[in-house]
């Protein structure tokens, strides 16, 4: 029950991949988005003598496909890996888990590489890369090498890497895949997720991979189980999986105790493999390009506009920076990242300032409400908020309009319902999200009205 | 008119604790905890934290500023004080502070507190407690703080007379509303008087108790609360242990000492109500009528006696009735002492659970008829209102309450189409379940309420709190000024009493300043502060007296100004009645007054200002075991609709049906409601404070404590019947609204899953 601040660490920054490689050949810690480490940190669950970071390594982002395989770099962020139109294409399962990963502001920051790096039990990215039998490939000082996902994750946070850094993600091509998560509702993890992938012939699945995370210590898979079934015996093939899992040591988390998972793990199942059967599309947007987040050059951090010299310890959470400049709009209301209150736009991107150390931010632009009222004018948002009577005691709202605003701009100008659920998951304590919800759809209608407009 | 609170809330310019600035020199203040529910504290040495430059006192420093140990309402010899002394008694307890300048440094210092214990096997469990074969409080010699048993009617004869007794056993678990906004005080000293501002929710009893602690005299002590808190919904009321805690070091350090919780530090050791366990027995006539009701009821207070608890079993006192004619009622009541958190107001304070034991006992009872849940409650409800008080129809409880008149059956008659219509589907084969509760909503508290705890012949005085002041006054532009000491923690009330007051003196709402915080230089009451649901039925009330207090005072000015003989008041003017062309509006008379008061006969008062208490009539001290525990009583009618699927219980509808007298600004009032709904679906499938085995807190997260976010609503629809029927006894003709939805969801989901799953729901939250 310590207070959350995070012991004292150094801190660097890579310019390069061979620089980041360097330094963690002398024992620094990669600090990609940093969306699990800083809270880690923050609880002092973890301790670091140096943290690397690798976040502005622009050129480790990037799709591309090469033969029957596509390669994903290792800092593309979770956001794109959901909306990316090549990931849609090519693996829907990992797209699926991609929306599925905690909130916006996560996606925003979270990478493919450090989620696989991190390692924990209930992670989304992992059974997906393993039933799709992807490799990881992961860069030392001295050499690279190519892992398998099955072999990458050796104990809850726990891997085969050694003094490296995942650079690419290399996915084969599956002709069908399918995703599943059971979560006992909340602010709590996954307690079961599950993918599928299976390749089909005339109707016949003849190659199939199941893997299940946060069942046993370790992901689980199970191969060939449906091979021979066509698509629509998934009862059959839950029986087949059901029977051919091999036995492990059973993960209990606190909402889900490892007796309840093996009973809920049948319906799940059929849940996924019903899925793999019928494939359901996901109404949920996709768009083109990438997010790149290379910091400008200098030691500032520009603030709703204005330039500040960075002069605190490394440790010092970007929020604490913010309030200490009097950017008191910024709020705390928990210690892991969870309730949202602390959002802002960070290059645009609405982000946790709570998740976030200072110095991360330098060569950034943080962006407040403040930067959204042009002349004193309200923002169509905070418009929609008052309008719609979406405050009340007014802690949280500063950090919904936040998130509210990057998703209405880069995720779902039309608010639908699937993508809303997946991506805002703030907390209020008083309005019983009833009227915000009324206000984030009154404001896609300003939106969309502007365009029509405008158009 | 603009929502004030709104307006700040979405231009990020709120002011809450953290943010208000702090004078030159504050240190931030760390608290070391203890890692233990129930340990022996051999030797505490802060030597180290010294040595690295930080500053650090315990027990035995803190001791000779804190003079006094916290008074509990049954007097017991029970020493609480703000840490730790000789004995942790729940994880998380105070023992130490540290103080540095920043508050990382402050939290890399509790490394070096060095404290032996000796642990000791904690009490964890009712049952645990209720052995006694481990004691919280050893001087006591017992868990158990205290038993009553109280009869109202012929009980025994309506129990041997019954065709049926049903007996329905639950449990309730530990909740907190878990305000977003956690704790906060500044605490400064300057010579003998202790400046204070802090995030606290009132009521200002708790001066009494910061003072008597610290032995000063209240005039000491000037309490302010920022212009907003980050919510409350009781959890803030227990925040006074912390300013005497924050006022102690500063006083040992000599400079101003700010201290801010965390969210870990909120779950563990702020405040929350207390787990309860108990049965609910109902004598019951073959077609469905409740003769009598008896309820047994164990209530885990957690460490210390907290005032006001045991209030939790009698802020309920006078509607132990329910929503129904039930003539005799049988109460007892366990109190024990546990390792954890000590407990306090949780929104709804009490409500919650009584109503999940009753509501949830009156669906069981139904089963056992063979009656429809809807037509069993339908047969019970109060229908006459037969006693005439204050110009007002009343109904009067057994236990003493006195509901106002109100149509109850046709509040229960507007869910009706809504219930009929899940019930066809549930015909046609979906697979829903579908649940009621009805209640009253108690608001307005009676402070004397707590005293009913005790043997009337061990009461010392009586009492009564339930008033407030408002204060009002015209400043030389002509505004209308409005000053209630009372705190805003997410209510509207700015905006709710700059509408009222507006609408009073025929005025723009933007000619109506209102101030709303606590200042405890300024005029306030024992019971001023924000809690209750007493804003609607006794803030407004006071407000709407001094607003036309005022209008009297406008119109004698008014009338030496125009030199009228006969004046009236009318859309903020006031007019020759004579010549009703002859007009001065607000404007005029203010500026007359105030620049010119030299100008007015002799005689005429030059005041416009206007000072009103306003106490709640029929709200008095207990008389015997029989008292009227709220100035009012409102009838709430819910409906909740479950299903399941492969990630457990959703809730897809849920709809009140209520009637909280005259409405007072409806965007707010459903806000209110919206909100409750929302903690009570949270207490019914979410959240709980769980303890480990070793009294350690295993929810410490919200992960852990799986608060819902707005994903969890996004397929919720929630629906409000409003019926008004102003209330003719108090100025504002306005009830509380904002707990009933919280005091009834519990019950109405847990009839809900319990039709889905064709079992009985015996405890919440249900996670399958």
């Amino acid at each position: 029950m310590r207070p959350p601040y995070p012991k004292q660490f150094r801190y660097k920054r890579a310019s390069s991949l061979e620089e980041a490689v360097d330094y963690v050949e002398q024992g620094a810690k990669p600090l990609a988005g940093g969306q699990s480490l800083s809270i880690l940190l923050k609880l002092r669950l973890a301790e670091v003598e140096e943290l690397v970071d690798i976040f502005g390594l622009d050129e480790l982002r990037y799709f591309k496909v090469d033969g029957d395989v596509m390669a994903v770099g290792a800092l593309v962020v979770h956001n794109d890996i959901a909306m990316a139109e090549e990931i849609a294409e090519w693996a829907p399962a990992l797209r699926k888990a991609a929306w599925h990963i905690a909130d916006l502001q996560v996606r925003n920051r979270g990478t493919i590489g450090g989620s696989l790096a991190h390692a924990d039990p209930a992670a989304n990215y992992i059974p997906v890369l393993v039933a799709l039998d992807a490799t990881v490939l992961a860069r030392g000082k001295a050499s690279s090498r190519a892992i398998r996902a099955e072999e990458l994750v050796k104990g809850p946070y726990q891997t085969a890497l050694d003094r490296e850094i995942i650079t690419e993600v290399r996915i084969p091509k599956w002709s069908r895949q399918a995703f599943h998560l059971v979560k006992r509702a909340g602010a709590s993890y996954p307690s079961l997720v599950l993918a599928a992938a299976a390749q089909v012939e005339d109707g016949v699945i003849v190659n199939s991979r199941i893997a299940i995370g946060g069942f046993y210590l370790t992901p689980v898979v199970v191969k060939g189980a449906l091979d021979g079934l066509s698509v629509s015996q998934w009862k059959e093939g839950v029986a087949k999986t059901l029977r051919e899992l091999p036995e492990g040591t059973g993960y209990s988390d606190f909402q889900m105790d490892f007796e309840k998972k093996r009973h809920a793990l049948p319906q799940a199942l059929e849940v996924l493999l019903k899925e793999l059967a019928e494939p359901r599309p996901l109404d949920l947007p996709v768009r083109k390009g990438l997010t790149y987040w290379r910091p400008r050059p200098g030691n500032t951090i520009v603030v709703n506009g204005k330039a500040y010299e960075v002069d605190v310890e490394p440790r010092v959470l970007l929020i604490d920076l913010l309030r200490r400049l009097g950017v008191t709009e910024v709020k705390r209301g928990c210690d892991e990242g969870k309730c949202g209150a602390c959002t802002v736009l960070m290059d645009g991107r609405a982000v946790k300032s709570c998740t976030i150390f200072a110095h991360q931010a330098i060569g950034h632009e943080i962006s407040t409400v403040k930067a959204l009222m042009s002349g004193g004018s309200l923002h169509y948002i905070q418009r929609a908020f008052l309008e719609e009577y979406a405050s009340q005691c007014g802690y949280c709202t500063h950090g919904f309009i936040m998130a509210v605003y990057d998703y209405l701009s880069s995720v779902d100008p039309k608010a639908g319902k699937d993508s809303l659920k997946l991506s805002i998951k703030n907390i209020c304590r008083c309005t019983g999200y009833v009227n915000i919800v009324k206000a984030i759809r009154r404001a896609a209608t300003y939106i969309n009205n502007t365009h029509s407009k405008s158009s | 008119m603009v929502y004030r609170e709104g307006l700040r809330a979405v231009t990020g310019s709120g002011e809450y604790i953290d943010d208000v600035p702090t004078p030159q020199g504050t240190l931030a203040m760390a608290i070391y905890r203890s890692p233990y529910a129930h340990a022996l504290i051999k030797k505490v040495d802060l030597s180290d934290v010294w040595a690295k430059g930080g500053m650090a006192f315990g027990p035995q420093d803190l001791l000779k500023v804190v003079k006094n140990p916290f008074p509990n309402a049954l007097g017991l010899p029970i020493d609480y004080y703000p840490f730790a002394v000789n004995k942790a008694r729940f994880y998380g307890e105070p023992i130490a502070v540290v103080l540095a300048k920043d508050i990382y440094k402050a939290v890399d210092l509790l490394d070096y507190v060095m404290i032996d214990f000796e642990p000791l096997e904690p009490v964890v469990k009712i049952e645990d407690a209720l052995s006694n074969r481990v004691l919280v409080h050893e001087n006591l010699g017992t868990n158990v703080a205290y038993r009553r048993q109280m009869k109202f009617g012929d009980v025994e004869s309506s129990f041997k007379n019954a065709d049926y007794v049903v007996e329905f056993q639950f449990k309730f678990p530990r909740h907190t509303a878990m305000p977003l906004e956690p704790y906060g005080v500044v605490a400064n000293w300057s010579g003998d008087e202790l400046y204070v501002v802090a995030n606290i929710q009132g009521p200002m009893l708790y001066m009494y108790f910061i003072a008597r602690a610290l032995g000063l005299d209240i005039r000491q002590i000037h309490l302010k609360t920022p212009r907003d808190i980050g919510g409350s919904f009781g959890i803030k009321y227990s925040l006074y242990p912390y300013i005497t805690l924050s006022a102690a070091a500063s006083k040992l350090v000599g400079r101003p000492v700010k201290w801010v919780e965390t969210r870990a530090e909120n779950l563990a050791a702020s405040s929350s109500n207390g787990e309860r366990t108990g049965r609910v027995e109902l004598a019951l006539r073959r077609d469905g009528r409740i003769l009598a009701v008896r309820y047994h009821f164990v209530e885990d207070v957690g460490a210390y006696l907290r005032p006001p608890e045991p209030g939790a079993l009698y802020r309920v006192h006078g509607n132990l009735n329910g929503a129904y004619d039930i003539r005799a009622i049988e109460v007892s009541h366990v109190v024990v002492f546990t390792n954890k958190m000590p407990t306090g107001l949780n929104r709804g304070y009490g409500g919650p659970q009584f109503y999940f034991a009753l509501e949830r006992a009156v669906d069981e009872a139904a089963k056992t008829l063979g009656l429809d849940p809807f037509e069993m409650r339908m047969r019970n409800l109060v229908v006459e209102f037969p006693l005439e008080l204050n110009g007002w129809k009343f109904y009067e409880t057994p236990t003493g309450g006195l509901y106002p008149q109100q149509n109850y059956l046709a509040v229960l008659k507007a869910l009706e189409p809504e219930y009929k219509k899940w019930r066809e589907e549930q015909r046609r084969g979906r697979r829903v379940g579908v649940g009621l509760a009805v209640l009253v909503e108690p608001s307005g508290t009676n402070l004397g309420y707590v005293d009913v705890a005790l043997d009337a012949e061990k009461r010392k005085y009586p009492h009564s709190g339930a008033g407030e002041y408002a204060a009002m006054w015209i400043d030389p532009s002509g505004a209308v000024n409005v000053f209630v000491n009372s705190t805003n923690e997410g209510l509207g009330h700015e905006t709710a009493i700059a509408e009222v007051v507006a609408k009073e003196l025929g005025v723009s709402p933007d000619s109506v300043k209102v101030v709303f915080h606590v200042d405890s230089d300024q005029v306030w009451s024992l019971s001023s502060g924000s809690y209750s649901s007493r804003f609607a039925p006794v803030v407004i009330s006071a407000v709407l007296l001094a607003a036309r207090e005022l209008k009297e005072k406008l119109a004698y000015a008014g009338a030496a100004l125009l030199g009228a003989r006969r004046v009236a008041y009318g859309e903020g003017y006031v007019y020759d009645v004579d010549k009703p062309e002859r007009r001065l509006d607000i404007k005029k008379i203010a500026s007359a007054v105030h620049w010119d008061p030299g100008g007015l006969p002799e005689g005429v008062r030059r005041d416009l200002a206007s000072l009103v208490y306003f106490q709640p009539p029929n709200v008095k001290a207990p008389s015997g075991d029989r008292i009227n525990s709220s100035a009012t009583y409102a009838i709430q009618a819910h409906l909740a609709v479950v299903e399941e699927d492969d990630q457990g219980i959703r809730l897809i509808k849920y709809v009140v049906a209520h009637d909280a007298g005259k409405i007072i600004k409806r965007e707010l009032l459903d806000g209110q409601m919206y909100g409750g709904i929302h903690h009570g679906v949270a207490m019914a499938l979410y959240e709980e404070l769980k303890y480990a085995d070793d009294g350690t807190l295993a929810t410490q997260l919200l992960d852990t404590y799986g608060t819902p976010t707005l994903a969890d609503f996004l397929d919720l629809e929630v629906e409000l019947i409003h019926f008004e029927t102003p209330g003719g006894f108090i100025p504002s003709g306005a009830y509380g609204a904002g707990e009933g939805p919280v005091m009834g969801a519990p019950a109405a989901v847990a009839n809900a899953v319990a039709d889905l799953l064709g079992v009985s729901i015996r405890e919440i939250p249900i996670k399958l």
